[in-house]
């Protein structure tokens, strides 16, 4: 059945490229014009961290040469202890070149940083950053070679080729080749016990992906169906496809294929797991690329997890880390890094102005205390850089369509509704208040870098016109009580609606309300733990909803999963249409059937996902958007909101700027994290 | 040692009519002349009288509403009040500020435009509220006429009156623990006399189910039982509910001393004595135990009745207690509790000193009741 | 006593059986479980939802998916047979490490506060009831209600403000930066020393303005009692008047309370610990129990529970130490 592929929605989806090998001595100059326009394009001064795919290529661009390797002085030690094999020997032939952003680093030092209490798991991954088969370059938008140096889908989009870099080593000194990537699709993906539900991405045309495997750095993924999208799972941090995570003779000892069933479970109730399935999982964490918890796992990243106590993590080089410098010098050139726990966000804002720490991630160090950490720059030895965030709005209110409830039902489902609460709000005062002005008053829409984006979108009932917005409300019958303080329903009731806040009530929460009150609403906040939200979202009890996007609005991002603007996913940050998700979800068994504009919407956007013209797509993607902007499904209020970045001023080749994303490979991903220092005395 | 000493003759006539007033007053005349010379305490109780009138009328008494918000003053300092302006008497007035902003930090910066004096008006109409809960009003007791400004304590980061705002929140702070304690302190009385006057099995009985209840740590309980209850109470309605639902589970640490006391007092003589000449359980308790101990239970409830404003405020520190747009001095302290504020914007601790003096005062209070309560003074 | 000891001790197992109950299930209250705060937080890191499939495989890997009373069974019958505690989710470490992890710092700065609380009030209450009304007695008064007057975490933020400004104390925790993971040594003692003070002050003022205020309290009520005023005429030594018998028996209140200092000695001002910083279990606890990691945060109730109960049983058995009245009742039933 059609409808039913249509609802098999792939998390990540397609992404049209056309095929391409990484061409040319540098990368970041690869990829036909085509390819280039249908993406994001930045045009910001922060990618410019030039690498060279092979020391061949370095030669052919520079003229120089690398012909011999050195080391960490910590890993010499080491090495004339006879601890570790020489440099020569860890790193591959034809190691991958870093061109350093300021200066060829110094080794040596701890770099400090911290986590909350709620537990962020991830900003370690700052410094230590992702590695991926392939890396998003420094234009935040294209791919670029890393763990491959080449790849490439067949003209059918069937197949797609990956060729792995020769001669890299696991942070063991065990080497990684195809083995660890057949272990990965043959004792995991395909052991009914491990994966007993593939995920729907990998199963496109309904039909698990195989995987062949050619020699020891060649394999294959191949598909029933043409399925361009795979060759966004490439780059991406944790989404997706990650088989490159488990090295074979590490995960093999816990696995019943490998030690025989008896010695797997007897191995598992020895370290207190029921079942073995259990033990591997522990072990293996396997959600994403994170290191959470296991100091014996091989990586493949600069710094591997040495030790992890309740408030302490610390990660250390990975002497086997296959990337060099231009001058020949392994990286990285840290020693490594320590992550403290700090339960107070107040006390972590202490830490930062104290200078405590080498640098700190946005949410950590929020816009309101911008003006407190620059007065304190000089004292704390560090400095506070914005770095955009991508997202199309900070935080976007939601009006549930398709609430159960006579009377407001149909009120919430006229798109003008929506048009009268985006009116009456006061983005100016909103960015002025939350986001010390440094935001952009906007509608939720795609960031303007992208090709999908017309300024229109942004700007559609963006501004405040609160006459406009009473009369909207007149004409849907929400008449002004007697003392023209509230609006009434047509039941007589005054209209009065719960907005969930997510966990907290924010500022932005309060101020809206009060803008809202202006226009006769009355509607009060509730926060609710993130639990309470999915159960109120699965039981369809939200009225609105008002909360962050968490969400970059890149051109990839849209195509992959176009969240707020599709009801795909029946959860608790996109209540807007509930029902209409929960009839996606199910293939037209549950729910409500959506009205024909949601339904072309989806329909576009399935089209976008298979189509291989760029100009077709980016027709299609448009007017999804422009149904957004007709519609309002969810209202925005400022966005391309930048994220302070507060960095020490010892650490070095840390870019000014960068994009504040996760998606984009840990940050700092395209920034070569292991090419930062720390400046030594 | 106070009051008249009886061993000493009676020196004048006057001295003599004021012992014989003294050998029949009541206890509770008794409990007053002695109460009316702790001066703290009545400084005290004359303290708390006037916040619990000034915060019941704080519609009345603060220049504007409690969500009356003002995007150009953002997180404005509190203005000086003043009489003289240009060497002369004008009466109460204020400067107005002018706003700037520090282009590199970007910190608001607000200065007092001498050459702009505005007169603090009187019983002013601006912002409408309802008086008591109910009565439509705009009538303020002092204010002044946009678009000049009155922020006696400066203003939040929504630019919104935190003279007005400590007012109204204090609506909330200074009622929201007193049904709780009233509930834990009635339970913890009458279950602690039982459980020490009957004593024996029921005794045994009451101990283990206090040694239950006290052994669960509070946090689980109140985060267990705020999401149980119904999602579409108010803010305002689940903190009420949780604060009850928790004075039913406090009455614990009460009942145990109240026993402990007990357990001492009811072999004395003139229990004993009471028993013997047919005083009913009941009686002996009210009349003879209860007294005598009763300058404890003074000092207990005064320090729970604050302890609960405390306790608001912590919760509110953790997340737990009240929310926004609810205003109460937990709720006010918890955007106030980070390092811009007290480093740039220290006014907005103001309700701090709030809570100190309540607290101090139920504090004072509590101490003259107590000396007062004492029979043998 | 004998008797007495054994008696109490089967109620002991009797309440900790009830409160395993409350632990797990009070816990599991709100709605979720680990794996749902986990993906929020992987939403809010990443801005990335996950499929149904991968949730549901995530719930089977932590026994998730199966229902509250097997999983209740499955936890209290390794406690009770195995000694064993279950994992954490969060830390994936056992909880018994976890604690032993955090206990003794807990408790050692528990104790130097309680000692520092007792050294000062238990005087100072006995000089004010004896002194009542003099200035001293105000000024005790007036400190001592100031003291628990003051919201803690205000308290601390601004001392710690103040400690960073003014005294180049770094913020939070116990150890600056430096000495974090430094080894033993006469400057990480120091740097130790520098950073006790605001943690000691901050839970010790309302500690020791309470009990003041109770023992002054409870002093004067036996001052005023006739056998004081009998020995008193009998012209028996004021001091040894004051400590033979009245100030014992206030003491009684102390102690019967004092069996509950022990899960708070365990447990630690958890607000304050975490406003400070500190890595104490309270901060631990509430960080579980936000985070729904069951195991964690039950058997942490689970133990200071069982802390409690035990305190209570020390406490009963030291007030019928202390108090003569009471061991010779109990004697005679």
């Amino acid at each position: 059945m059609r409808l039913h592929r249509l609802f098999a929605v792939p998390l990540v989806a397609a992404l049209l490229v056309p095929a391409l090998a990484f061409a040319g001595s540098e990368a970041e100059e690869g990829g036909d014009a085509a390819a280039a326009m249908e993406r994001t394009s930045f045009d910001h001064e922060w990618n410019d961290i030039r690498f060279y795919n092979h020391i061949a290529d370095y030669t052919a661009a520079t003229g120089n040469t690398i012909t011999s390797f050195s080391e960490a002085p910590m890993l010499a030690e080491m090495v004339a202890a006879g601890d570790l094999p020489p440099v020569e020997d860890r790193l591959p032939a034809d190691p991958y070149v870093v061109v350093p952003y300021q200066e060829i680093g110094q080794y040596g030092g701890y770099a400090f940083m911290g986590r909350d209490g709620t537990g962020h798991w991830g900003e370690a991954h700052l410094l230590i950053g992702i590695e991926q088969l392939n890396r998003i370059a420094g234009d935040l938008s294209t791919q670029s070679p890393n763990v491959a140096t080449s790849y490439e889908l067949s003209a059918d989009a069937k197949v797609l080729t990956v060729t792995l870099r020769e001669g890299i080593n696991w942070s063991t000194g065990e080497p990684f080749t195809t083995e660890d990537i057949k272990f990965w699709y043959e004792d995991i993906i395909l052991n009914e016990e491990l994966t007993p539900n593939p995920a729907k991405f990998l199963q496109p045309g309904g039909e698990l992906m195989k995987m062949n495997f050619l020699d020891d750095q060649t394999f294959q993924f191949s598909f029933a169906v043409a399925n361009p999208v795979a060759v966004e799972w490439l780059p991406h941090p944790n989404r997706g496809v990650t088989p490159i995570k488990q090295a074979k003779h590490y995960f093999s000892q816990f696995h019943p294929t490998y030690v025989g069933a008896d010695k797997a479970e007897a191995l598992a109730k020895e370290a207190g797991f029921e079942n073995w399935v259990q033990h591997f999982g522990d072990k293996n964490n396997s959600w994403s690329e994170l290191p959470k918890f296991n100091t014996d796992r091989p990586m493949l990243t600069a710094y591997r997890l040495a030790e992890l106590g309740t408030d302490l993590a610390r990660w250390e080089r990975n002497p086997y880390y296959w990337k060099i410098d231009v001058e020949g010098n392994q990286l990285p050139y840290m020693d490594g890094i320590n992550v403290e726990l700090v339960q107070d966000l107040q006390v972590f804002a202490g830490k930062i102005i104290a200078g405590e720490f080498t640098v700190s991630i946005g949410w950590y160090a929020p816009l309101s205390d911008y003006p407190l950490m620059k007065q304190n720059e000089e004292s704390g030895d560090y400095t506070v850089e914005l770095w955009p965030s991508l997202e199309g709005s900070a935080t976007l209110f939601q009006v549930n369509r398709t609430i159960d409830d006579p009377v407001l039902a149909p009120i919430f489902a006229d798109s003008r509704f929506s048009h009268a609460l985006s009116l009456s709000l006061d983005r100016d005062e909103i960015n002025e208040v939350v986001f010390q002005g440094l935001g952009t008053p906007r509608q939720h829409t795609l960031i303007k870098e992208s090709i999908y984006f017309e300024p229109h979108f942004a700007e559609a009932y963006a501004v405040r016109d609160v006459e406009r917005a009473n009369q909207i409300l007149d004409e849907l019958g929400l008449t002004w009580d007697a003392n023209r303080e509230w609006r009434l329903l047509p039941d007589g009731n005054r209209f009065s609606v719960v907005m969930d806040t997510g966990a907290a009530v924010l500022p932005i929460h309060e101020l809206a309300v009060e803008q809202w009150k202006e226009i006769g609403m009355e509607v009060t906040m509730k926060s609710f733990s993130y639990q309470q939200s999915e159960e109120r979202s699965k039981t369809n009890q939200m009225q609105m909803y008002g909360g962050s996007a968490g969400f970059n609005a890149r051109s990839e991002a849209f195509v992959a999963s176009p969240l707020f603007f599709l009801p795909q996913r029946q959860g608790w940050e996109n209540p807007w249409g509930n029902q209409w998700a929960l009839w996606y979800v199910t293939g037209g068994e549950g729910g409500i059937e959506p009205p024909d504009e949601v339904k072309r919407n989806i329909e576009r956007w399935e089209q976008m996902t298979a189509t291989m013209d760029v100009d077709e797509k980016v027709r299609l993607g448009k007017e999804i958007l422009a149904s957004q902007a007709d519609n309002l499904w969810v209202i925005g209020t400022v966005g391309e909101v930048p994220l302070p970045m507060p960095r020490s001023n010892k650490l070095r080749n840390f870019p000014e700027r960068g994009g504040h994303d996760w998606s984009i490979g840990s940050w700092t991903g395209p920034q070569h994290p292991s090419q930062f220092y720390l400046v030594q005395e | 040692m106070s009051g008249p000493d009886p061993a000493l003759p009676p020196a004048a006539a006057a001295e003599a009519a004021a012992d014989e007033r003294y050998y029949v007053a009541s206890q509770w005349q008794l409990m007053w002349r002695k109460f009316r010379r702790h001066h703290m305490a009545l400084a005290g109780g004359a303290v708390l009288l006037f916040l619990y009138l000034a915060t019941g009328v704080a519609g009345f008494l603060s220049p504007y509403e409690k969500a009356t918000r003002d995007a150009d003053y953002l997180l404005a300092p509190p203005q000086r009040v003043r009489l003289v302006h240009d060497g002369r008497l004008i009466g109460p007035f204020v400067y107005s500020l002018e706003r700037t902003r520090d282009p590199e930090t970007l910190q608001r910066i607000y200065t007092e435009n001498t050459g702009d004096p505005h007169r603090i008006r009187f019983l002013v109409r601006t912002d409408p509220y309802k008086l008591l809960g109910f009565i439509r009003t705009d009538l303020h007791l002092f204010g002044v006429h946009p678009p000049a400004t009155l922020y006696l304590f400066g203003t939040d980061e929504l630019g919104r009156d935190m003279f007005s705002r400590v007012l109204y929140a204090g609506r909330v702070s200074l009622s929201v623990g007193l049904l709780g304690v009233t509930i834990s302190f009635l339970l913890g009385v009458v279950i602690g006399g039982i459980s020490g006057y009957v004593g024996g099995a029921v005794d045994t009985v009451i101990q283990r189910i206090i040694e239950f209840l006290i052994s669960i740590p509070t946090l689980p309980l109140w985060m267990g039982l705020t999401a149980a209850l119904p999602p579409k109470w108010p803010a305002l309605r689940v903190y009420f509910g949780i604060t009850i639902i928790l004075s039913i589970l406090g009455w614990t640490g009460l009942a145990r001393v109240v026993r402990g006391k007990l357990l001492e007092l009811r072999g004395g003589d003139f229990v004993v004595a009471a028993r013997v000449s047919g005083a009913t359980a009941g009686t002996v308790i009210r009349r003879h135990l209860l007294p005598s101990f009763l300058s404890y239970l003074i000092v207990h409830l005064t320090l729970a009745v604050p302890n609960m404003i405390l306790g608001e405020t912590a919760l509110s520190f953790i997340g737990l207690g009240l929310k926004a747009p609810v205003v109460s001095w937990g709720v006010l302290l918890t955007s106030a509790q980070n390092f811009r504020t007290v480093a740039l914007s220290p006014w907005l601790l103001i309700p701090v000193l709030f809570v100190v003096v309540t607290v101090m005062t139920f504090m004072f209070l509590g101490d003259g009741l107590r000396d007062a309560a004492d029979p043998y003074k | 006593m004998g008797q007495l000891i054994l008696r109490r001790t089967l109620y002991m197992i009797v309440s900790l059986w009830a409160i395993s109950i409350v632990a797990f299930v009070v816990i599991q209250l709100p709605p979720g479980d680990f794996v749902d705060t986990m993906i929020l937080r992987i939403v809010q890191e990443t801005g990335e939802h996950m499929e149904e499939e991968e949730v549901a495989n995530l719930k089977r890997l932590y026994g998730l998916d199966k229902p509250m009373v097997p999983r209740y069974f499955s936890w209290i019958g390794k406690i009770v047979l195995r000694g064993d505690f279950g994992r954490s989710f969060a830390f994936n470490k056992p909880t018994a490490e976890l604690l032993a992890e955090r206990v003794p710092l807990t408790m050692f700065i528990s104790f130097l506060t309680l000692l520092i609380t007792y050294v000062i009030a238990v005087p100072i209450g006995i000089y004010s009831a004896t002194h009542q009304y003099s200035w001293a007695d105000h000024l005790f008064s007036g400190v001592g209600f100031m003291g628990l007057a003051t919201p803690n975490f205000a308290l601390a933020l601004v001392l710690m403000w103040l400690g960073f400004r003014y005294f180049d104390i770094s913020i939070g925790g116990l150890f600056s930066t430096e000495y974090r993971l430094a080894p033993w040594s006469w400057g990480k003692l120091w740097d130790g020393m520098k950073h006790l003070p605001v943690p000691l002050l901050v839970i010790g003022t309302a500690g020791t303005a309470g009990l003041i205020r109770v023992m002054r309290g409870t002093l004067l009520d036996e001052l005023g009692k006739q056998y004081v005023i009998t020995a008193r005429a009998k012209g028996v030594d004021e001091r040894r008047l004051l400590f033979r018998y009245p100030v014992r028996i206030a003491i009684n209140p102390l102690i019967s309370t004092v069996g509950w200092l022990l899960p708070a000695i365990v447990s630690g001002e958890a607000i304050t610990a975490i406003v400070l910083n500190l890595p104490t279990t309270g901060p631990m606890l509430l960080q579980a129990l936000l985070f729904q990691d069951t195991f964690l945060a039950g058997s942490t109730v689970l133990f200071l529970g069982g802390l409690t109960v035990f305190g209570t049983f020390l406490s009963d058995l030291a007030l019928v130490w202390v108090d003569p009245r009471i061991r010779f009742e109990r004697a005679q039933a």
